[in-house]
């Protein structure tokens, strides 16, 4: 039963890595303006001639 | 998911929606109210983006009269430097405030203006902030064609002093949702570790798993310690400094107490803690913080007198104009302002037809006219050409600027929190008697009697109290924006709940400054007179020329020698009758005399009173408000018409004129020196210094454009009738507090219960936690919405 250890160590491995993907993005500013984006998804552009990008 | 095309009626604007009047235009099939609207479904129709009108009914802004030429000064290199954040040969970027916008479509055109210019690479929108950052070629667009395209579609930029801080997102902001983060990620994690101590289950496990896991949780905890909870310590200080206990001390103790106690109890006992209940505690608080503050705002209530001022100044030497930027205006320097320019200091006019409107600054509507050598004060505008002014004072140092920064007008920053600061005094008193009883009772047996303070101090910890008002309060402002209500925080909700003394502005806010009821007094006129004084009318655009026009019924006849004066009046001659309609002398009256005098073949017949329209509905709306409020109104109009303010206020209030803005402000103190707490209403910079010092200050505008002078609230056209029941709201928030702190102490009750009699465990710790918190979030969200409904406020969902 002590193989819990080990996992735990792991699991909790992995969480770290997500709790420190989340602190970039927020350092990053994605969190910053949490309204426009949701909002933006959901334009359609139709198509026009696009830029060339 | 598109919405239903709006289908206009024929009487409406195709473009802004407003009614259509005598400047109405048609085109392609479409009505608008003017040429600027138009204009912009021409812009939008050629780049084939009218999705736009699809997205919203709303949508469209009237972009007003343009003038390029307002906008070169961008190109000035110094200008440039003060503006862009990012600029290199082949890009720039720059943050715009504006203010307009307002819906979905506004978003999706904002964020397409590389279809209307090459040169622009792409455009972002934060809508919170109402800022638009655009990445465009320099060499190949100059930035006053920027700032001129978004103007001609109805969003002209805000550029001032000001908001050169715009840009970032504070970085408090973004603290808060690392302290959430981490909360939230310890709490989840150490969770795990208890669900064997919810179940009973350890004793399967081998001995030392419960310590292990125990040392586990208190390694998670650590970073919530050292990060996510510090703000409540450092207000909890902060209180103890100035001799109060706040909500925030008993809620550090218990999170203090929390951990020590499940530290000792891992290194000592071989248990787990309570770090489960301490992580979360955490956690919850810091929810609630966040949904506090989110802001829902479209409007900044920081605005200082600087956000109404121009960046740049023309300044005049040696024959050559040159652009420099305000604050290096010096006395003496000679400054030239145009058409609808803002004059930015105290000077003297030494050429062109000084006709300044300072609406905006001391409430008049009508526009004065200023001799050449007359000093004019900083603040208009100036409604005539070109002038040039000798300054007499550096922009800091004008009239306007000192009575805004004015030391005796400062609120006092404590006003906030005082439900909270109450509860905080009472808990803390409360929660150290019960531990001390409990350790007495305990008193023979040592470690029993430790255990019993620290879980009385543990589950005395008033997380649900802590969250009712952020949670009652925050809701209720979310509420109140929908009806068109806005206020600063919520603080500010509960100040509105103390209330009992309305203060009300007059011009602009009581009556509208664009619509005008106007009187006849004289001779009476005949069919032909009529007709001649409405022809001649016709011809002048000054706003009491248009009001004379529209209230007349009468032919369009034809007039010779149209002239007008600006400041004095109009002349013309009609079939052989010579009129002068305008000031007492211009008409040529011995004594100065209010209204607008109609003189014909030099006798003076009769003349107009023209007067600010009252607002609809506007003696309901104070009756109802005097029954539950003490009312004032002040006014810096004179007292011409008080005998008809007598009849409209409610009997009983105060009525003043002839108010400065000092008088403003000094009768406010005076009423809250008598005890009272004051609100006050106003809408224009004039009513600024009132508005700081009142205990709440409410700005009142019609439009979505938003120059709101520095206030803690915004009243719009829709919000402003239902003021009563909004008030109404605020006390029944207030109460919502109350009951949801009876609850609270409620469930502490529970838990002191098993606290004093020695068996309170991690389990019922991790229990009675968030159940509290939960029945506490539902009460509040659930009471407010309710209450909001049975008071039948408004809904008007815009976005």
């Amino acid at each position: 039963m002590e193989i819990i250890f080990t996992l735990i160590g792991i699991s909790v491995f992995l969480a770290i890595i997500f709790l420190g993907a989340f602190i970039w993005s927020v350092k990053r500013g994605q969190y910053d303006d949490p309204l426009t984006p949701g909002i933006r998804i959901l334009f359609e552009d139709k198509k026009h001639q696009k830029k060339s990008k | 998911m598109k919405a239903t095309a709006y289908i206009k009626s024929q009487d409406l604007c195709h473009h802004c929606g407003d009614q259509l009047a005598d400047e109405a235009v048609e085109k392609n099939g479409h009505h608008f109210c003017c040429k600027g609207c138009s204009t912009v479904f021409d812009i939008l129709n050629r780049n084939d983006l009218c999705e736009y009108y699809e997205l919203d009914p709303k949508a469209g802004i009237n972009p007003g009269e343009l003038h390029k030429e307002k906008f070169a000064y961008l190109d000035d290199e110094r200008v440039q430097q003060k503006l862009l954040s990012f600029k290199k040969q082949h890009k720039a970027i720059i943050t715009f405030q504006i203010p307009q916008m307002h819906c979905m479509s506004c978003i999706w055109l904002l964020e397409r203006l590389y279809r209307f210019e090459k040169a622009i690479e792409s455009s972002r929108v934060n809508f919170n902030r109402k800022e638009l950052q655009v990445n465009y070629d320099p060499s190949k667009l100059a930035l006053s064609h920027l700032v001129y395209l978004l103007s001609s579609l109805g969003y002209e930029p805000h550029l001032s002093l000001a908001s050169e801080k715009s840009g970032k997102a504070k970085p408090l902001e973004r603290r808060l949702w690392l302290q959430i983060g981490i909360a939230g990620f310890a709490f989840g994690n150490i969770m795990l570790f208890s669900v064997p101590e919810y179940f009973d289950s350890l004793g399967q496990l081998p001995e030392n798993f419960k310590n292990s896991f125990g040392f586990i949780s208190l390694l998670l905890s650590l970073p919530v310690l050292f990060f996510s909870d510090l703000d409540y310590f450092k207000s909890a200080l902060a209180g103890l400094r100035k001799g109060a206990f706040n909500l925030d001390f008993p809620l550090s103790l218990g999170m203090i107490s929390l951990f020590i106690y499940s530290s000792y109890s891992v290194f000592f006992e071989g248990g787990m803690g309570y770090f489960d209940s301490f992580a979360g505690l955490v956690f919850f608080l810091l929810l609630g913080k966040a949904f506090q503050n989110k802001t829902i705002n479209q409007f900044s209530f920081d605005r200082d007198y600087r956000s109404f001022f121009p960046l740049f100044a023309i300044k005049l030497k040696n024959g050559n104009q040159e652009t420099i930027p305000i604050e290096n205006l010096k006395v003496g320097d000679r400054i030239l302002v145009q058409h609808q320019g803002l004059i930015p200091s105290d000077g003297y006019l030494l050429k062109g037809n000084g006709v300044i409107d300072y609406s905006f600054v001391t409430g008049e509507s009508i526009p004065e006219t200023k001799q050449l050598g007359e000093v004019i004060y900083a603040g208009g505008r100036q409604v005539s050409n070109n002038i040039e002014i000798e300054l007499k004072k550096t922009v800091s140092n004008s009239y306007l600027t000192s009575l805004w920064n004015n030391e005796k007008f400062q609120k006092p920053k404590e006003k906030l929190n005082r439900l909270n600061d109450n509860a905080g005094r009472f808990f803390t008193l409360g929660v150290v008697l019960v531990a001390l009883i409990g350790v007495l009772m305990w008193l023979p047996d040592i470690s029993a009697s430790i255990r019993v303070f620290a879980s009385v101090l543990i589950i005395a910890c008033p997380c649900a109290l802590a969250l009712s008002a952020p949670f009652a309060f925050g809701n209720g402002i979310r509420i109140l924006s929908r009806s068109g209500f806005y206020l600063k925080n919520t603080s500010v909700l509960e100040a509105l709940s103390r209330l009992d003394h309305l203060v009300f502005d007059k011009t602009g806010t009581l009556t509208d400054n664009h619509k005008f009821d106007i009187n006849y007094s004289g001779r009476r006129l005949n069919d032909l007179e009529v007709s001649q004084v409405r022809s001649i009318c016709s011809h002048s655009s000054h706003p009491m020329s248009k009001s004379i026009f529209q209230s007349l019924v009468g032919q369009d006849l034809l007039v010779n020698e149209f002239r007008e004066t600006p400041g004095k009046g109009i002349e013309g001659i009609q079939k052989g009758d010579k009129y002068r309609i305008g000031n007492w002398d211009w008409v040529g009256q011995q004594e100065m005399e209010q209204g607008v005098f109609v003189q014909k073949n030099g006798t003076v017949i009769g003349k107009f009173m023209i007067e600010g329209h009252v607002r609809e509905e506007m003696s309901r709306t104070l009756d109802e408000l005097s029954l539950n409020y003490d009312m004032s109104i002040c006014s810096g109009d004179n007292k011409a018409s008080w005998k008809k303010w007598l009849e409209i206020m409610p009997s009983g209030s105060n009525i003043k004129f002839d108010q400065d803005p000092q008088d403003k402000a000094k009768e406010i103190q005076k009423l809250q020196k008598a005890g009272n707490r004051v609100c006050m209403i106003g809408d224009g910079l004039n009513d600024g210094l009132a508005l700081k010092t009142a205990d709440v200050g409410l700005a009142f505008t019609e439009k979505k454009d938003t120059l709101t002078p520095a206030s803690d609230g915004v009243l719009s056209g829709a919000s402003f009738y239902d003021l009563d029941k909004i008030l109404k709201f605020s006390r029944g928030c207030s109460n919502i507090v109350r009951i949801s702190f009876a609850i609270s102490i409620l469930y502490n009750c529970i838990g002191l219960y098993f606290a004093l009699i020695g068996i309170l465990s991690p389990v019922i710790a991790a229990i009675l936690m968030p159940l509290s918190s939960i029945t506490i979030v539902a009460f509040t969200t659930g009471s407010t919405g309710l209450y909001s409904r049975i008071l039948g406020l408004k809904n008007l969902i815009s976005n």
